[in-house]
C-alpha cells in the first residue's frame, strides 16, 4: 500500500468498528523512517471520540482501537499507533 | 520454562517491570526510550525485559495480556498500557502513586521499619 491508500484502510477500519463521532488520524511516519525496528510500517497518531468507550478504562479502549485494525498491523502495514480515546462526554467536558 | 511462564513469572515478580525495545540506559525506539524515562521519574525501581534479545518473548508478548506493541508497562502484576497511557497517567502525575503503592506492596515487612 502506498501512504494514502494505508491512510484510507486505517480510517475505514476505524469507522467501521468504533463508529467514532470524530476521527483525527495524522501520519507520523517519516519520524519514524529508518528506524530499526519499523520494519516499513507506518506510524499514526490517531485521536477518535467514540460512544464504544464509554465505561471503559484506558487499556479496554486501547484495544479496540487495536483489535479494530488487527490485520494492518499483522500484515506490516500499521506498525505503531498513538491513541487518544475519548468518549462523547469527556469530549465536550 | 514455556515462555508464557517466564512472562508470567516476569509480571508476577516485579512490582513494576517494562518490556521495552532495548534498555533504559539504551533504547532502541523512542515510544520506549519515553516510557521508560517516565517510569525513572517516578524515582521507583523498576526492572526491564528487552524484548530485541528475546525472540520468544518478541513473539508471545503480545497475546499475554492481548496488547499487540512494544513496549508494555505492568504494575502489581496488571497491564496498565503502552506508550501512552503511561505517558497521560505520568503528566496527571498518577503513574507515580501506582508503581509506589506497587513497591510497597510488595514489601510488606518493611512496611513498620
Amino acid at each position: 500500500m502506498n501512504p494514502a491508500e494505508r491512510l484510507q484502510a486505517l480510517r475505514e477500519r476505524l469507522e467501521q468498528a468504533l463508529t467514532p463521532e470524530q476521527l483525527e488520524i495524522i501520519d507520523d511516519s517519516h519520524k519514524h523512517a529508518g528506524h530499526a525496528s519499523a520494519q516499513g510500517g507506518g506510524h499514526y497518531v490517531i485521536s477518535l471520540v467514540s460512544p464504544q468507550f464509554t465505561g471503559k478504562g484506558l487499556v479496554e479502549r486501547h484495544r479496540l482501537v487495536y483489535a479494530a485494525v488487527d490485520d494492518l498491523m499483522k500484515n506490516g502495514e500499521v506498525h505503531a499507533l498513538s491513541i487518544d480515546a475519548k468518549t462523547p462526554a469527556e469530549k465536550t467536558s | 520454562m514455556d515462555v508464557m511462564e517466564r512472562i508470567d513469572l516476569a509480571v508476577k515478580e516485579n512490582p513494576v517491570v517494562i518490556f521495552m525495545k532495548g534498555t533504559p540506559q539504551l533504547p532502541m525506539c523512542g515510544y520506549s526510550s519515553r516510557t521508560a524515562q517516565a517510569l525513572a521519574a517516578t524515582g521507583v525501581e523498576f526492572a526491564y525485559v528487552n524484548v530485541l534479545t528475546d525472540q520468544d518473548i518478541f513473539q508471545n508478548l503480545p497475546r499475554y495480556r492481548n496488547w499487540p506493541t512494544f513496549p508494555q508497562v505492568y504494575v502489581d502484576g496488571e497491564l496498565i498500557g503502552g506508550h501512552d497511557i503511561t505517558m497521560e497517567l505520568y503528566q496527571k502525575g498518577e503513574l507515580k502513586q501506582m508503581v509506589e503503592a506497587a513497591v510497597a506492596k510488595s514489601k510488606p515487612e518493611a512496611a513498620g521499619a
